[in-house]
């Protein structure tokens, strides 16, 4: 069996588009937070997520008419191309070889489809374009044709909110077993109406801002962007003399088969009983979590007790990248993943921002407001999503 | 060696409920009479799962704002399970691997509608959101059945058949999942019909039970032999799959293929390349989508249903290769090749 380092990373995100301003975002505790402009929030009392404003897609689509792609995609053939070239691979190698595209999604194409519904109750034309943006798997089929892949696993995970880690385990997999020389995982989704309805009809929508363990923690603040993480065999990069930001360990997937939107506690212990099992880690050598921490009541409370349950009463630092990026979604475990990476390599914890007090039934210490300096060995990466599906992913310092 | 094994499944479908309903309607090779359908979205012709309310499925418990999705996977779930006896083992570690193409199109619209056109636009119902979830389908298998093992939901349009049975089939070997009920569901609906509009549309969910074991010491319907997809021209592409598959295995072993487009353009690209790369001479070809219509992501596990149900029929099949394609309009393209080992039902008896 292979083992699997994390060599190039890409990011479209709020706090920063590109590695370099996503650690600096990270590592000064930015806020993505701001009044949603791509869909009308007419007739909502606030109208605070976490948009990506300095996007432009023609800058890295090139091998195919930009409009023929949804803005996830557009999104994550941005991450995917700046991957490959944090990785220093070319594309011609990338071509030669057998490899893997597999992003996450929790709402694929859906800001299109929700389009074509607005046309339909206006009674107005559907645009030709529209209906092509919405399959999910247009996601990572626009990122294998602009990297002129075609001898490749296209896959896309579909798994809500844990959809990133799912895709990453997947890779891992396939890496680990000799399936692919390559992998380009990770995550997207574009901001959508029908997210934002969705968790403000449920009152998990905070009005300003998101904070995560905190005692006046109001909920979500949804968010948009994407994150792609280059994956290959750790000697096949250590022989081509690759910056190897870290190791994946392992990782564990299952499913609380209970209730459609509520977590449950014993279940998601169970999840990282898994990954820390197939990593062949204990939990008193985890030096961080980096949680799914969306900011909602339910969430932070049940994901504590969840880590307590397995670290005991004085568990690893957990913060929640997700203060910063709001909630991304399908791309949200691939954004948190890739500040694990970064975390290991640079040595620091990204801060979980908007803290003023924790709540007692969290538990934790979040690394409130500012980072910190930290030598890091093993990091988890937890997603938790609707539907009970479970993910999560170890990643370890490079040995 | 330890392979990738298919033991059971079954199939809602135009023709009806349950595995026995579609094999007779592959075996007699007449298309599935197309009916009228009409809602807010639009009216169209398509061949849909007959008899399919959910609550008169499944009652009114959980059911009151589901998604049609959900519903035709849980039945099916349910059918193979009572259909297949002790071919499936349940236990923790059992996983649910779901194709799709964008989940419930007409839940998702249904939401979009009632946002933009009530009082005010938060005035949905809170109840529908986790049912326009493309997971929705998978996590709702796993709450009605008690499955606790990994659930995944892979969106992969009509390539979902080699897409799904590559990602269970990975669950399998690494040990992830102890079994994996594999397969897609599309439902129809005129929210489909604006999104892909032209040609008749179908309606299906199909679900495979897959183990990993021996095909001569667990009562097995065939093994998952080799599996490709590929993205390009969409003929170089699928005959550039079906070589590789093939590899290193002898032509003259292949029995059946399943070609599972309904577009004839697609079929058409189908036809091509299987010719190109197997020859004229396979004994048996099944085409589902040529009777029950468009059914998506759904159309590439049919085609490996298909296979089984003809190779159930005829004898000659057993111990041999049958090889399912697909290709999207995307340009994606995907073979899957299986080896027949004979019906859990016989093995049965002779053991």
């Amino acid at each position: 069996m292979n083992r699997v380092a994390v060599t190039g990373l890409g990011v479209v995100s709020s706090i920063g588009t590109g590695i370099d301003r996503y650690t600096a975002g990270l590592r000064a505790g930015r806020s993505g937070a701001r009044p949603i402009s791509v869909f009308d929030t007419d007739g909502f009392a606030n109208d605070i997520g976490c948009e990506v404003t300095d996007f432009d897609p023609a800058r890295w689509i090139t091998a195919q008419p930009v409009e023929d792609l949804g803005r996830a995609a557009r999104f994550s053939v941005a991450a995917a191309r700046m991957a490959v070239d944090d990785a220093g691979l070319d594309q011609d190698g990338l071509r030669s070889g057998r490899g893997m595209v597999c992003l996450g999604t929790t709402d694929g194409g859906g800001d299109a489809g929700e389009r074509i519904a607005e046309h339909v109750v206006r009674g107005t034309g559907i645009p030709a374009h529209l209906p092509r943006r919405v399959p999910a798997a247009s996601i990572p089929v626009a990122v294998a044709r602009e990297l002129g892949l075609s001898d490749v696993d296209i896959s896309t995970v579909a798994t809500a909110c844990a959809a990133g880690n799912y895709a990453l385990g997947n890779a891992y997999d396939a890496i680990a077993s000799g399936d692919v020389d390559f992998a380009l995982c990770g995550g997207a989704d574009a901001m959508c109406r029908m997210t934002f309805t969705g968790f403000y009809r449920l009152g998990a929508v905070d009005p300003e801002r998101c904070r995560p363990f905190d005692v006046g923690r109001q909920g979500i603040l949804t968010g948009e962007g994407a994150g792609v993480l280059v994956l290959e065999p750790l000697e096949k990069a250590v022989a081509r003399g690759a910056r190897i930001y870290a190791e994946v360990l392992g990782y564990g997937l299952n499913c609380d088969a209970r209730h459609p939107v509520a977590p449950d506690q014993d279940s998601v212990a169970a999840c990282m009983w898994l990954a820390l099992d197939d990593a062949g880690v204990t939990p008193d050598q985890v030096d961080l979590i980096s949680a799914h921490g969306t900011g909602t009541k339910a969430n932070d409370t049940t994901e504590c007790g969840a880590i307590r349950d397995v670290f005991g009463a004085a568990p690893p630092r957990t913060v929640s990248v997700k203060s910063m990026l709001g909630h991304t979604m399908g791309a949200a475990s691939a954004l948190s993943a890739i500040a694990c990476a970064v975390a290991i390599r640079e040595g620091f914890i990204p801060p979980t921002i908007n803290h003023t007090e924790t709540d007692p039934a969290c538990g934790i210490d979040c690394v409130p407001n500012v980072a910190v300096e930290a030598d890091l060995r093993v990091v988890q990466n937890n997603a938790l999503a609707f539907g009970g599906d479970n993910a999560v992913v170890l990643f370890g310092r490079p040995t | 060696m330890t392979g990738v094994l298919i033991t059971a499944w079954s199939a809602l479908t135009p023709f009806g409920h349950g595995r026995a309903a579609f094999a007779d309607g592959v075996l007699r090779g007449v298309p599935a009479k197309p009916v009228s359908t009409k809602d807010d979205w639009a009216e169209a012709d398509a061949r849909v799962v007959p008899d399919f309310d959910i609550v008169e499925q499944l009652g009114r418990k959980g059911t009151s704002s589901m998604d049609r999705t959900s519903a035709l996977a849980i039945a099916t779930l349910r059918e193979l399970v009572a259909d297949a006896g002790g071919a499936v083992e349940i236990d923790a570690r059992t996983g649910v691997v779901l194709g799709t193409t964008s989940g419930s199109n007409r839940t998702q619209f249904e939401f979009t509608r009632d946002s933009l056109t009530r009082r005010k636009p938060y005035l949905v119902n809170p109840a529908q959101m986790p049912f326009a979830l493309m997971n929705s389908a998978a996590a709702q298998c796993a709450m009605w059945h008690g499955l606790t093992g990994p659930n995944s939901t892979v969106a992969a349009g009509r390539n979902a058949g080699p897409s799904v049975l590559r990602y269970a089939s990975r669950l399998l070997r690494t040990g992830r999942a102890s079994g994996v009920f594999a397969g897609a569901v599309e439902e129809h609906s005129g929210a489909r019909e604006l999104l892909e509009p032209g040609g008749v549309l179908g309606e299906a969910s199909v679900l495979l039970f897959m183990q990993t074991g021996e095909p001569g010491n667990r009562p097995a319907l065939a093994e998952v032999v080799a599996l490709d997809t590929r993205l390009g021209e969409p003929r170089r592409a699928l005959a550039g799959c079906l070589e590789h598959v093939l590899s290193g295995l002898a032509v003259d072993e292949v029995w059946g293929i399943a070609s599972t487009a309904a577009d004839p353009e697609l079929s058409e690209v189908e036809r091509e390349a299987t010719g190109e790369v197997l020859g004229p001479r396979v004994e048996t070809v099944v085409r589902p989508g040529l009777l029950v219509g468009d059914t998506g992501a759904a159309s590439g596990v049919l085609g490996v249903a298909a296979l089984l149900a003809a190779a159930e029929a005829d004898t000659a099949a057993r111990g041999r290769l049958a090889v399912a394609t697909s290709v999207d309009r995307d340009g994606t393209a995907g073979a899957v090749v299986l080896r027949l080992t004979g019906s859990p039902h016989e093995l049965r008896g002779e053991g």
